[in-house]
C-alpha cells in the first residue's frame, strides 16, 4: 500500500480519526468491588435459567468480577489504549500502596491483557479460591480509603486520559450508618475526586431482603443528573451489569470544532462541534511479528523510496508528486498539492434553506456528522443554534451548507437536518437534539439510473400479494443498530481471543443476521406459492401479448418509414444494405458524380479495390472502369 | 459510456481569424477557437482513454496537406493531426503553434476532409463521431451541392457542431456591425447545413462559456452483484414457498475521487518511477531500532498487549466463510426509520435487462413497499467470503421508472449512542423547568430566525436562462471544485511549466458562498437577528480564563456547582459548558497534536514534568496556560484539602521551576502576582502557607525583578525586599510608581502590603 497522503480517502480519514481519538482521549476505569459477606451470598433474583456457569447460583461478587472481565475484553477489542483496574474492598487480606486494611488492589489500572482476563475469569468461576486469597470481612473501615486508593492510581495517569472513572459495585446502601465522622470523610473524599476530574459511578445491587436505597447515602456522592445516569441499579444480573457498564463506554468525543456562519463577514457566526455517532467498524489490519527473538516482537514497517534511476534512498524532500498527462509527467511539490485543495473557507457556511423533501434518498454518500453548539469560542452559540434548530423543525426545512472540515479536506456541500430530542417513557434520552449533517453528492458523484429501470410493471394482483407479505412481516419496532451485532467482527475476536487465551476454538458460530427462513416460510410460505404461480401465468400472458405487439409494430412501421423517406427526400441517393450510399446503383443510373468522394472511396474499398486516386474526377474514372469490368463479366 | 469516440476539430486559421480582435480583452477569433479546442483536448488527455481519439484540421493555411490535396477544391487545408489518442504535443500545437494563413480556405471542403478522416478511421465500427468547425465565415465557401455530404453525415451518424465567431445570436439578440456580404452568406449557408445534418450551431462566445462550465464525465455502469438473487425465505430447500429474484446492483451515488498523484524523484531526470521498498524494523525499544528481513516476520494481531502470530490455518478461522447473497429479513415502516443510520452511498437494485420474470417480481416488491409505506431490511454479502452487512431497501416508484435503492446500515458496533443536553428543556437545580435562560432562544429570536429561514430559501433563489426564478444549488448543478481544478491545473502547468498555480475559476467560488442576491435581500434580517442573538466571540485568551479557574485548585468541575452556592443561572451555564468541555477539548485546529499525546494539563503527581512538556510544546503556545496551572498546583500542594499533608518540598521545587520559566518566557508578572497572592491569602489559610513562604524565603526565591525580565515592574531592591518581608514577618511598602526612589515604612499587616503592592 502506498501511503501517499493524497490518496487518503475521506472514509479512511474518518477511520483513522477514530483511532486517533481513541489514543488521545483515553479512558481509565477502576472497578471498586465490595466483597462484604452479603456480596458472596447467592441472591434471590436468580431465576435458575442455567445461564450462569456451572448452574451456580447468581453470586453478586462473581457477577461483578465477570463484568470487570467482560469490560477488559471489550476494551481490548474496542479501545485498546484504555486502562482498566480492579480493586476489591471489605477483604480480609489487603494489598495496596498505603498498606490500608481491607483494600486489595487486584489489578492496578493498566492495559487490560490476556492474563488479567484469565485471572478475572478464574476468580469469577471460583478456580481461584476467593476465601483463601482475599477473604471477606464486614469490619467497618473508612470507605474514604477506597477512594484514596483509587485516586492514588488514577491521579498519576498521563494527560491523555480524558476520562477517569471509578465504578463502585456494591449492595451496601448505607455504609458508616452509625459513624457520622467516617461518613462525612467519605463524602468529602469523593468531592476531592471530582475536583481532579475523577468521576464516580455507582452500580448498586439489591439485596434479597431489601432493595437498594440510593438516597440513604450515595445520593450525596453521586452527581445524579438526567444526562449522565451515574447511578444504575443492576439487580445483580450479570448481563444487565455488563450491558450497563458497556453502555457507559462511549463518552462522546468531538471530531471537529468549527465556526458556523449564517451571515456574511462573520456576522452571525457561532461555534459548533461535530461528532461521528455512526461509522463502520472494520476488522483491524494485521501487523508483523518478528519471530526470531527470544520474545515475539512487533515489527513496524517503514516504506523507503528508492530512486529508480540513481538507486539512491530518497528523503521526503527528494519526493515530489506527478500527474501523468498526455504522455508526460507534470510535477508538483507536496505544498503545491495542498495549495490546490484550499478552496472555500474552513468551517460551515450556511447558503440557504430548502424543503426537507429536496433531500432525496439517493443523495446519501456516507455517515452523517452530528453537530451541536459550542460555547467555548462563541458565547451565545447555544441559543442561536437552538433557535435555528427549533425553527428548522417547525418549518420542515433543511439547510444547505458549504463545509470544509479541515485544511486539507475538499470542500463539500451538505444538507443539515434538525433532529428532535426524543425521550423514552422514563424521561431518558434516546435520540439527542442536534443537527445531522449529510454530505450531498456533487454532480460528479451521481450515476444515472440505467435505461432499463423502465420496468415491466407488475399487475396489481402481484403487487397485492407483495403487500400482504410486507404486512405480515413488518417488524413493529423498526430498525435499531442494537439489534444486529456484526457477525464477522464477533467471529474475528472470538477466534483471536481463543488463540490468545489458549482456549479451544469455537467450532460453529451463529450468525445473528441470518434470515429467519423458517419463520418466514411459516408465515408467508403459502403467499409465495401463490405469487410464484401467478408470476408464471403473467409472464406467459405478457409474452404472448408482446409477440402480437411486435408483429403489429413491425407491420405499421415499415411502410411509414418507406413513404416518409421517399416523400420528403425525393433526390435521396439509393441506400445499400449496410446503410451506405449505393454507389453502384447511382452508377447504373448514370448519376455516379452525385456520390461524394468519400462514398466512392468507401465503395471501392469495400469491393476490394485499392484506391489510389485523390481527385474526384480520377476517382470517378476509376469507379467507371471497375464497374464496367464487373458488369461486362 | 465508455464507447469509442472520434472527434475532428476544424479550425479556420485564415487571415481575418487572427488579425481582428473580437472582444475587449484583445483576443482574436483564433485565440478563442484555440482556447475552446484546448479545453476539449485537455479533458480527453486527462481521461487517458485510448479509445477517445482526436484529429485537428486547419483550414486557410498557406500550405496544403490532405488526402485530396491535388484537387483545387481542397487547397489550403492542412491535416495537423490524424485521428489518434491526443497527447501533450497536440495540445501544445493547438495552444501556441497553430499556423496562421494569409489565404482563405473552404470550410465546407474541410468538413468533407474531416468526414473522410472519420469514415476511414471508424469504418463500420460503432463510434461516437463528431466534427467541430470553428470559423468566422469570412472565407468563401464553394457553392457546390451539399446534399451528398449532408446525407453522408446523417448516415454515418456524425454530429456536426458549427461554432462561429461573430455570428448572430438570436438568444441574446447579438448582431455583428458591418457584417460582410460573404460572411452573411456563409453564416446562412452553415446554419442551413447544420440544420440539415441535425447538427448544432453556436456562436463562439456562447460555446466557450458552455465549455468553461464543468462537465460531468459519464462512467460505465458496473454490475456489482453478477448473476445473483434477492431472496426471501428458504429458496434452496423450498423454492416454491419462497421468493427468489435475479437482480443486478449498480451504484447510484459514489464519491468521485480526484486522480491520485504518484511519487516522483527529484534526483532523477529521466525516469520518475520509484518503487517503494518496504523495510521492517524490530522495535526492541524506542531508541534501538533494528532492521529485520521480511522473511523472519509472521502476520500477527494484537489482543491487548498479547501478540498473536498466526499460522495460515488460524487465519482462515478468523474470517467467516460466506456465499454471496441478499436476503430480506423483514420489513419496517418508513416512519420508524431514521436516516441518520445510513452509513454508505446508495446502490440501485434492478432485474437483469429484458428478464420479464425478474422485472415482474421486482416491480411487485417495489409497488408493495410503495403502497404499504415500508422499507425492507436486508442482509447483503456482496461476494463469496465477504463479511455480511445489514442494509435497507427503499422503493423508487415513478413509472415508467421503478427500482429499489439500497444503503448500508450500522451494526451495534458501528453505532455509539450519545446523550446531549436538551436544547429546549433546561432545568434549575431543583428540577424546575426554566422559562428563560441565556441558552434558550426568546420568542423574538425564534420569530426572527423564522424570517431568516424564509428569506434564505433557495427554491427560487437562482435565475434560469429565461430570467425565471429557479432552484439554487441543485445537486446536479454543483460540481466538485477539486476534480475540475486538478485537470485545469495539470494542463496549465503542462503548457506553462514555470508559472505559478492557476487560480480557481470563479464559478466554483460561487457555490461556496452565500448568493449575493440572497445576501442583499437578507441584509436587514441578518442584522436584526445578530442584534437579538448577541453572539460574542470569546477572545483567544479564553484559555487563560479557564486556567484561572484551575488556579483555584479546581479542574473543570467547580465544587460550588455541586454545593449549589452559585447563582442558578450561572450553574446551569456551567453545567452545560462543563459537559461539553469534558466531552472533548480537542478540535481540528489542533490537528497536529494528534501526532503525539500532548500534555495540556498539569497533574499533581509529576507537576514539573508535565509543566516542562507544556512549555516545550512547539506546535502550540501553552506557556501561559502552563504557568497558570502550575500556580494552581503549587497552591494545592501547599494548602491541601483535609486528610493530606502539605508537600512544601515539592511545592518549592515547582516554584523554582516556575520562576525560571516565568523569567525566560515573559511571564514574570504572572509569577510575581502569584507569589503576592499566595502571601495575601495566607492569613486565611492559617499558618500553612506561611510555612511555605518561609521556606521560599530561605531558598532565596524572590520576586522576579526588572533586571531579570523586562516585563517585571519591580526593581531588584523591591524584589529582594519582598523576600525579606516574609522572613522578618514585617513588611515593606513599595511604591514603584514613585520613580526609582523607594520610600519604605514598616507595617505589621500583610493585607496592607498586598493592597499597596497592588496599587
Amino acid at each position: 500500500m502506498d501511503n501517499n497522503e493524497f490518496e487518503e480517502e475521506e472514509y479512511e480519514e474518518a477511520q483513522e480519526f477514530v483511532t486517533k481519538i481513541n489514543s488521545t482521549n483515553r479512558d481509565a476505569v477502576f472497578f471498586a468491588i465490595d466483597c462484604s459477606e452479603s456480596m458472596l451470598k447467592p441472591d434471590s433474583f436468580d431465576i435458575g435459567n442455567g445461564e450462569s456457569e456451572n448452574n451456580d447460583p447468581n453470586i453478586p461478587l462473581r457477577s461483578a468480577i465477570r463484568a470487570a472481565s467482560e469490560v477488559c475484553l471489550r476494551k481490548i477489542i474496542d479501545r485498546s489504549q484504555d486502562y482498566v483496574g480492579v480493586l476489591l474492598y471489605h477483604t480480609r487480606k489487603h494489598k495496596n500502596k498505603s498498606d490500608t486494611n481491607h483494600i486489595y488492589v487486584f489489578h492496578d489500572v493498566d492495559f487490560p491483557d490476556v492474563n488479567r482476563i484469565r485471572e478475572l475469569n478464574e476468580l469469577a468461576s471460583a478456580e481461584i479460591d476467593f476465601n483463601e486469597h482475599f477473604g471477606s470481612s464486614d469490619e467497618e473501615f473508612p470507605l474514604a480509603n477506597v477512594f484514596m486508593a483509587c485516586r492514588d492510581s488514577l491521579a498519576q495517569l498521563s494527560a491523555s486520559f480524558k476520562t477517569k472513572r471509578i465504578f463502585v459495585i456494591t449492595d451496601q446502601d448505607q455504609p458508616h450508618k452509625n459513624n457520622p465522622f467516617l461518613r462525612s470523610a467519605a463524602i468529602t473524599r469523593t468531592h476531592d475526586l471530582a475536583e481532579i476530574d475523577i468521576e464516580i459511578n455507582l452500580f448498586s445491587i439489591n439485596r434479597p431482603d431489601k432493595p437498594f436505597n440510593f438516597n440513604a447515602f450515595w445520593s450525596e456522592i453521586i452527581c445524579q443528573d438526567d444526562l449522565k445516569k451515574n447511578h444504575i441499579n443492576t439487580s445483580g444480573d450479570i448481563e444487565v451489569l455488563v450491558e450497563r457498564v458497556m453502555a457507559k463506554e462511549s463518552p462522546r468525543r468531538s471530531m471537529f470544532s468549527l465556526p458556523f456562519r449564517m451571515g456574511p463577514n462573520d456576522v452571525l457566526t457561532f461555534g459548533v462541534k461535530g461528532y461521528v455517532l455512526c461509522i463502520e467498524r472494520r476488522k483491524p489490519l494485521h501487523q508483523w511479528a518478528y519471530m526470531k527473538a527470544e520474545e515475539i516482537k512487533l515489527a513496524s514497517s517503514q516504506a523507503t523510496y528508492i530512486c529508480a534511476d540513481t538507486a539512491q534512498r530518497l528523503l521526503t524532500s527528494d519526493i515530489k508528486y506527478s500527474y501523468s498527462f498526455g504522455g508526460e509527467k507534470i510535477v508538483y511539490t507536496a505544498d503545491e498539492l495542498h495549495e490546490l485543495r484550499k478552496i472555500g473557507e474552513m468551517g460551515i457556511t450556511l447558503l440557504g434553506f430548502k424543503p426537507y423533501s429536496r433531500f432525496k434518498f439517493h443523495y446519501h454518500l456516507e455517515h452523517p456528522y452530528f453537530i451541536y453548539p459550542d460555547e467555548e469560542k462563541y458565547e451565545g452559540s447555544t441559543r442561536t443554534f437552538a433557535a435555528l434548530h427549533q425553527k428548522m423543525l417547525e418549518m420542515e426545512k433543511i439547510a444547505i451548507c458549504q463545509v470544509r472540515l479541515r485544511k486539507t479536506s475538499v470542500p463539500r456541500i451538505a444538507a443539515l437536518v434538525a433532529q428532535k430530542e426524543e425521550l423514552d417513557e422514563y424521561g431518558a434520552q434516546i435520540h439527542p437534539p442536534g443537527i445531522q449533517m449529510y454530505y450531498l453528492p456533487y454532480a460528479e458523484d451521481l450515476r444515472p439510473l440505467p435505461e432499463w429501470s423502465e420496468l415491466t410493471s407488475a399487475p396489481s394482483d402481484l403487487a397485492q400479494i407483495a403487500e400482504e407479505v410486507i404486512n405480515t412481516l413488518t417488524i413493529k419496532s423498526g430498525f435499531s443498530p442494537e439489534k444486529f451485532k456484526n457477525p464477522a467482527l464477533k467471529r474475528f475476536y472470538d477466534v483471536l481471543q481463543c488463540i490468545a487465551l489458549d482456549k479451544e476454538l469455537p467450532e460453529t458460530y451463529t450468525d445473528t443476521t441470518a434470515p429467519k427462513v423458517n419463520a418466514i416460510r411459516k408465515r408467508v410460505g403459502k403467499k409465495f406459492i401463490e405469487f410464484n404461480k401467478r408470476i408464471l401465468s403473467t409472464t406467459s400472458e405478457i409474452k404472448a401479448n408482446r409477440q402480437d405487439l411486435v408483429y403489429e409494430v413491425k407491420s405499421t412501421r415499415t411502410p411509414r418509414k418507406a413513404t416518409t423517406g421517399a416523400a420528403s427526400r425525393p433526390k435521396a441517393k439509393p441506400v445499400s444494405e449496410d446503410g451506405s450510399v449505393d454507389v453502384e446503383a447511382l452508377w447504373k443510373d448514370g448519376r455516379a458524380e452525385k456520390a461524394t468522394i468519400v462514398d466512392i472511396k468507401a465503395y471501392l474499398t469495400k469491393i476490394g479495390h485499392t484506391v489510389t486516386a485523390k481527385r474526384k474526377a480520377e476517382l470517378l474514372e476509376e469507379l467507371d472502369s471497375v464497374l464496367k469490368q464487373k458488369y461486362s463479366d | 459510456m465508455a464507447g469509442k469516440a472520434a472527434t475532428v476539430f476544424i479550425i479556420d486559421v485564415g487571415s481575418t481569424m487572427w488579425q481582428k480582435t473580437v472582444d475587449n480583452t484583445g483576443a482574436t477569433a483564433l485565440d478563442l477557437a484555440s482556447k475552446a479546442v484546448q479545453i476539449m483536448i485537455e479533458t480527453k488527455i486527462f481521461s487517458e482513454r485510448k479509445t477517445d481519439k482526436t484529429a485537428v484540421i486547419a483550414v486557410g493555411t498557406d500550405d496544403t496537406d490532405n488526402d485530396f490535396a491535388d484537387d483545387i477544391t481542397y487547397e489550403h487545408i492542412t491535416v495537423i493531426s490524424e485521428i489518434e489518442q491526443p497527447m501533450l504535443p497536440l495540445l501544445r500545437t493547438v495552444s501556441n503553434e497553430l499556423p496562421r494563413g494569409n489565404v482563405s480556405g473552404d470550410c465546407f471542403s474541410a468538413i468533407e476532409v474531416a468526414s473522410d478522416l472519420i469514415t476511414k478511421h471508424c469504418k463500420h465500427l460503432k463510434y461516437i463521431k463528431k466534427i467541430y468547425l470553428f470559423t468566422d465565415g469570412e472565407s468563401k465557401i464553394g457553392t457546390r451541392k451539399n446534399d451528398s455530404l449532408v446525407h453522408e453525415i446523417r448516415r454515418g451518424g456524425i454530429e456536426i457542431k458549427i461554432v462561429g465567431a461573430g455570428f448572430d445570436d438570436p438568444d441574446t439578440g447579438f448582431k455583428e456591425q458591418d457584417k460582410s456580404i460573404i460572411k452573411a452568406a456563409n453564416e446562412e449557408f452553415l446554419r442551413k447545413f447544420a440544420e440539415d445534418c441535425d447538427g448544432d450551431f453556436f456562436t463562439l462566445s456562447y460555446f466557450l462559456n458552455q465549455l468553461e462550465s464543468p462537465q460531468v464525465k459519464s462512467i460505465r455502469l458496473v454490475n456489482l452483484y453478477k448473476g445473483k438473487t434477492l431472496v426471501m425465505g428458504d429458496a434452496e430447500n423450498y423454492p416454491d414457498s419462497s421468493l427468489s429474484i435475479p437482480i443486478e446492483i449498480y451504484s447510484r451515488t459514489t464519491i468521485a475521487r480526484p486522480k491520485t498523484a504518484s511519487k516522483w524523484s527529484v534526483l532523477s531526470e529521466v525516469s520518475s518511477i520509484d518503487p517503494a521498498i518496504k523495510t521492517h524494523e524490530k522495535q526492541a525499544d524506542e531508541a534501538n531500532r533494528v532492521e529485520v528481513p521480511a522473511e523472519d516476520l509472521e502476520k500477527a494481531y494484537t489482543f491487548g498487549r498479547t501478540i498473536v502470530p498466526l499460522i495460515s490455518y488460524d487465519q482462515d478461522l478468523l474470517h467467516l466463510t460466506t456465499t454471496a447473497s441478499m436476503d430480506i429479513l423483514g420489513f419496517i415502516r418508513t416512519e420508524d426509520f431514521r436516516r441518520e443510520y445510513i452509513l454508505s452511498n446508495v446502490l440501485v437494485i434492478l432485474p437483469p435487462q429484458s428478464d420479464l420474470d425478474a422485472s415482474l417480481r421486482v416491480s411487485a416488491l417495489i409497488q408493495g413497499l410503495y403502497v404499504k409505506n415500508a422499507y425492507g431490511l436486508v442482509r447483503y454479502i456482496s461476494r463469496a467470503n465477504a463479511d455480511p452487512k445489514v442494509g435497507i431497501i427503499v422503493p423508487y416508484f415513478k413509472p415508467p421508472r421503478e427500482c429499489l435503492y439500497f444503503a448500508k446500515l450500522p451494526f451495534k458496533e458501528d453505532y455509539r449512542a450519545c446523550v446531549f443536553p436538551s436544547l429546549s428543556n433546561i432545568k434549575d437545580k431543583n428540577g424546575k423547568i426554566l422559562e428563560q435562560h441565556k441558552n434558550l432562544p426568546t420568542k423574538e429570536m425564534l420569530d426572527k430566525m423564522g424570517e431568516y429561514i424564509a428569506g434564505m430559501d433557495l427554491m427560487e433563489a437562482a435565475v434560469d436562462e429565461d430570467g425565471n426564478p429557479k432552484e439554487h444549488l441543485k445537486v446536479k448543478e454543483t460540481f466538485n471544485p477539486l476534480l475540475y481544478r486538478i485537470t485545469k491545473e495539470t494542463a496549465h502547468r503542462a503548457l506553462r511549466p514555470n508559472e505559478p498555480l492557476a487560480p480557481l475559476n470563479e464559478r466554483f467560488l460561487y457555490q461556496t458562498k452565500i448568493l449575493p442576491s440572497l445576501e442583499e435581500k437578507n441584509r436587514k434580517v441578518v442584522g436584526e437577528l445578530n442584534e437579538l442573538l448577541q453572539i460574542k466571540k470569546v477572545p483567544p485568551k479564553a484559555k487563560r480564563r479557564r486556567a484561572e479557574v484551575s488556579r483555584k485548585g479546581v479542574g473543570e468541575i467547580d465544587v460550588e456547582d455541586i454545593l449549589g452556592s452559585k447563582d442558578e443561572d450561572e450553574v446551569m451555564e456551567d453545567v452545560v459548558t462543563k459537559k461539553l468541555k469534558s466531552a472533548s477539548d480537542w478540535s481540528f485546529e489542533h490537528d497536529v497534536s494528534l501526532e503525539d499525546v500532548d500534555v495540556r494539563k498539569i497533574g499533581i503527581v509529576d507537576p514539573i514534568g508535565d509543566f516542562n512538556k507544556m512549555i516545550e510544546n512547539h506546535k502550540e503556545d501553552l506557556v501561559t496556560m502552563a504557568v497558570e496551572q502550575m500556580c494552581g498546583i503549587i497552591k494545592k500542594l501547599v494548602t491541601p484539602s483535609n486528610g493530606e499533608k502539605a508537600d512544601n518540598e515539592k511545592a518549592l521545587q515547582c516554584l523554582k521551576t516556575l520562576r525560571g520559566v516565568a523569567t525566560r518566557e515573559n511571564e514574570a508578572q504572572k509569577f510575581n502576582d502569584f507569589l503576592r497572592e499566595l502571601y495575601k491569602e495566607s492569613p486565611k489559610e492559617q499558618s500553612k502557607t506561611m510555612d511555605f513562604l518561609g521556606a521560599v524565603a530561605n531558598a532565596n526565591i524572590t520576586l522576579i525583578s526588572s533586571d531579570e525580565a523586562s516585563d517585571s515592574n519591580f526593581s531588584k531592591y523591591e524584589a529582594d525586599q519582598f523576600l525579606h518581608a516574609i522572613n522578618d514577618m514585617s513588611f515593606v511598602i513599595l511604591e514603584p510608581e514613585d520613580g526609582r526612589e523607594h520610600k519604605s515604612k514598616k507595617i505589621s499587616s500583610g493585607d496592607d502590603l498586598w493592597d499597596e503592592l497592588m496599587s
